[in-house]
């Protein structure tokens, strides 16, 4: 259900950041970000986050809840200047929390996939098929 | 250590070992359980560091969260920095839950690795895993056994070689997964109680919604995870206590509508604790599902939101004490209960001092149940959500006032200057405020309303990191914080099973629709709290003379103070923070730490933060120290070899978390 644009304005400025804003400046930003995995693959993450992730993270991977947000501020606060590999192993060593071990490396992939696009990071041509892929991608923060 | 050899030769190693693990505080400067001792007074008699010594306190080692014999064989292994064990001493050799949920064991003095428990197969899949609060000790003459719980599993551990312990379930370990179809697996936070040669484990539970955790979701269908005993020796599981009451127990009627049967997502997920002598364990339980609507499960609901005593040996239920009726806030009994030697009027009682989320202190008699201290009835707002049933009354313990704020009046919104409190109160017209037990309301977009803005929040305000006891002066020191959220609810449709769902403020304000989603706080543009400081609190309560001496603020908030919004605002000394830090009690001093934001829930420090020692009669801090991260778990302290070391766990994204250990400089 959308929010009456008028109620949103007069919330907007007093509020958390909006999301909405952020997305628009990150898709700005994505232009100048190296692409990483493939649309599809991204896909396949967003429906692991919405089958395994949600119940702690929300499924507004921005908004955070249990689980710490992995979109926006304080994700970059959090994992800005670090390795994407990093994040993968991150994941693929702690998550979900009520089952660590039971990802597998391409679901995982699959989750960074998603995880970096939702950041900004604009899927490619060439999918993730090791964690090595990630290696040289550091999470840079996207400039507000 | 030469004269706790010489006591244990003197005694006899078995009882020794009972003395261990009995209410004496801390014997002889050990830490034998996580809580410091089984009734979880989280206090050493311990006062080599004091306030006139403090002054040379220094960082004399520190250890990572995994040891490298796991970290360097998979160069993918990256454990979470929410470094949770506080670990136990025994002898002069810790024993802790790593970052991966495996047992570790180093020497007290140096920090320096003893022996790591191995993931069997010694696997990168096997590897993975999150650690818990706290692992415990048993022993039996030579027989010496770590006790630890990591995913579905429950292990025996053998204290000197860190191998499994043959004869324990299967090859040193208990599978604990309720047999089901569904895909809920089990999982704890904290960690395994030891009493009469039994081991009680509660749990988190869990709704297939997810995670492990089923605060939010669309769904009433969930496992109520049931608390269980396991012989310490063999690992056979001796009894289950059904927090759900079955047909025909105490407590079955409270469920309306059958949902006993459906309803879940029940469990204790914060410490037990337990009075060997009286045979007794104390179990905090929590909220059911969903654990904001409750139109499905009609009734008080026991034994949700409550604290039960049960015997160690048969799990019978021997009283319970229901302290939130009918939750529809998520307010857990979240604190460990705390076991103190009181004096009450002249006369002896034995209590269990309870806090729980929405920030009230209960002191019962702990053999009886019976409140030592009045709980009157009081009215409480009714819900306007459609087919709520809203508890009438709920449970206010007059004696004492509550660990922190409860309820929101426009005179608690943030006032650092007019603009500031503008602001914030029309953020706040757009949500219901009221006292204590204000319920959740439906998110109405055209008229404004975007739910109930509650305080204390989810969160709570005592949670596990709640509670230290000082058996000398009778002070509990309640460890609080100040972090309203928003409860907006919205009408489901038919891929729900609940008829009302709550979803995230972001998700609202942004225009993204309602999705189910946890109650979460909101701020001020500047990202300033919508509240006046402290944002979180020490409360000191004399529990025998049933009153409140004195409150100051947790710590600090640099994210806060040096907020560009506030520039050339006077501002107290401590702001307090939303961070859950743990109290630690000695003879001497109270500690607390600031806490790290890379706890669940993300509410804490993330640079500054600062282990502090308070005047623990005055609340006046007296010694301060950086830490390289905030604390993500419980402070402990030991002796050995003559000398008091003060161990913390830290942790935070980008800087190497483990844990810090302190003590005086040597001469």
């Amino acid at each position: 259900m959308p929010v009456p644009r008028g109620l949103l304005a007069s919330l907007a400025a007093c509020s958390l950041t909006i999301s909405a804003l952020a997305d628009t400046t990150a898709a700005a930003e994505s232009a100048r970000l190296p692409a990483v995995a493939t649309p599809a693959q991204a896909e396949t993450g967003a429906e692991l986050y919405a089958g395994k992730c949600t119940g702690c993270h929300n499924a507004d991977p921005g908004a955070g809840g249990q689980g710490p947000p992995l979109k926006g501020e304080l994700f970059w606060t959090t994992w800005g200047g670090q390795s994407a590999r990093k994040l993968y192993g991150m994941i693929i060593s702690t998550m979900p929390a009520n089952n660590p071990g039971s990802l597998s490396q391409a679901d995982t992939l699959a989750l960074v996939a998603f995880i970096m696009r939702s950041n900004g990071y604009p899927p490619g041509s060439n999918a993730l098929t090791e964690p090595a892929d990630l290696q040289g991608i550091v999470i840079n923060r996207v400039t507000q | 250590m030469k004269t706790l050899l010489a006591c244990a030769a003197a005694l006899g190693a078995l009882a020794w070992c009972a003395g261990l693990s009995a209410q004496t505080p801390s014997p002889g400067g050990q830490w034998p359980s996580y809580g410091g001792n089984a009734w979880f007074q989280r206090y050493s008699p311990s006062d080599q560091i004091n306030k006139a010594t403090i002054g040379t306190l220094e960082v004399v080692w520190t250890r990572p969260t995994v040891d490298r014999l796991i970290i360097d064989k998979f160069p993918d292994l990256v454990p979470s920095n929410y470094n949770k064990g506080t670990p136990i001493m025994v002898d002069g050799v810790g024993y802790v839950s790593d970052a991966l949920g495996l047992v570790e064991a180093f020497d007290g003095k140096s920090g320096q690795t003893r022996w790591v428990q191995k993931p069997l197969p010694f696997s990168m899949k096997d590897a993975a895993g999150q650690g818990t609060r706290g692992v415990a000790y048993w022993a039996a003459g030579a027989d010496r056994r770590i006790i630890a719980q990591r995913g579905n599993f429950l292990y025996a551990i053998n204290a000197d070689t860190g191998e499994p312990v043959p004869g324990f379930g299967d090859a040193g370990k208990v599978f604990v997964r309720w047999p089901s179809s569904d895909p809920i697996n089990y999982r704890t936070s904290s960690g395994p109680t030891i009493a009469n040669d039994v081991i009680i484990i509660g749990g988190v539970g869990g709704s297939i919604d997810g995670g492990g955790t089923g605060d939010a979701g669309m769904h009433k269908e969930a496992v109520p995870e049931n608390i269980r005993g396991y012989d310490v020796r063999t690992g056979h599981l001796l009894w289950t206590f059904h927090i759900i009451p079955d047909e025909g127990q105490p407590g079955h009627e409270t469920w309306g509508k059958d949902s006993w049967r459906i309803v879940g997502d029940m469990g204790a997920w914060a410490p037990l604790s337990a009075d060997p002598e009286l045979g007794l364990v104390y179990v905090p339980l929590t909220a059911p599902t969903l654990s904001y609507y409750g139109g499905h499960r009609p009734g008080d609901n026991k034994w949700s939101s409550s604290l039960v005593a049960l015997d160690t040996r048969t799990g019978r239920l021997v009283w319970g004490q229901q302290l939130v009726h009918h939750d529809m806030w998520d307010y857990d009994v979240a604190s460990p209960p705390v076991l103190a030697d009181i004096t009450v009027k002249g006369k002896p009682v034995k209590a269990v001092i309870q806090v729980n989320k929405a920030g009230n202190l209960f002191v019962f008699d702990r053999t009886t149940g019976a409140p030592v201290w009045p709980i009157e009835e009081r009215p409480a707002p009714p819900s306007t959500v459609p087919g709520e049933a809203t508890s009438p009354t709920q449970p206010f313990p007059v004696q004492f006032p509550p660990i922190e704020q409860q309820g929101i009046t426009d005179a608690d919104l943030a006032d650092f200057t007019p603009a500031i409190k503008a602001e914030a109160r029309e953020l706040v017209s757009h949500y219901v405020i009221g006292p204590i037990y204000t319920p959740p309301s439906v998110i109405d977009i055209g008229k404004g309303k975007l739910g109930t803005l509650e305080a204390p929040g989810v969160w709570g305000a005592g949670n596990w990191n709640n509670g230290a006891f000082d058996p000398e002066t009778g002070i509990y020191y309640a460890v609080s914080r100040n972090l309203p959220d928003v409860f907006g609810l919205y009408k489901t449709g038919p891929e729900a099973t609940i008829d009302y769902a709550v979803t995230n403020p972001r998700d609202v304000l942004a225009g993204t629709g309602f999705k189910p989603g946890l109650p979460s706080p909101i701020t001020l543009a500047s990202g300033l709290p919508v509240l006046r400081p402290p944002y979180g609190r020490i409360s000191a309560y004399d529990i025998g003379a049933g009153k409140r001496l004195w409150t100051a603020p947790n710590g600090d908030d640099p994210k806060v103070r040096d907020n560009p919004a506030l520039k050339g605002v006077k501002l107290p000394a401590l702001l307090g923070n939303t961070g859950r830090g743990a109290p630690l009690v000695t003879r001497s001093l109270l500690f607390l730490a600031d806490a790290s934001d890379a706890v669940s829930g993300g509410a804490g420090i993330h640079d500054g933060a600062r282990l502090r020692a308070y005047d623990k009669m005055t609340g006046q801090v007296v010694w301060q120290h950086d830490l390289p991260a905030g604390a993500t778990g419980a402070p402990m302290t030991f002796m050995a070899e003559g000398r008091q070391y003060i161990i913390v766990p830290v942790g935070r994204a980008g800087v190497s978390a483990g844990w810090v250990a302190f003590a005086l400089k040597s001469p």
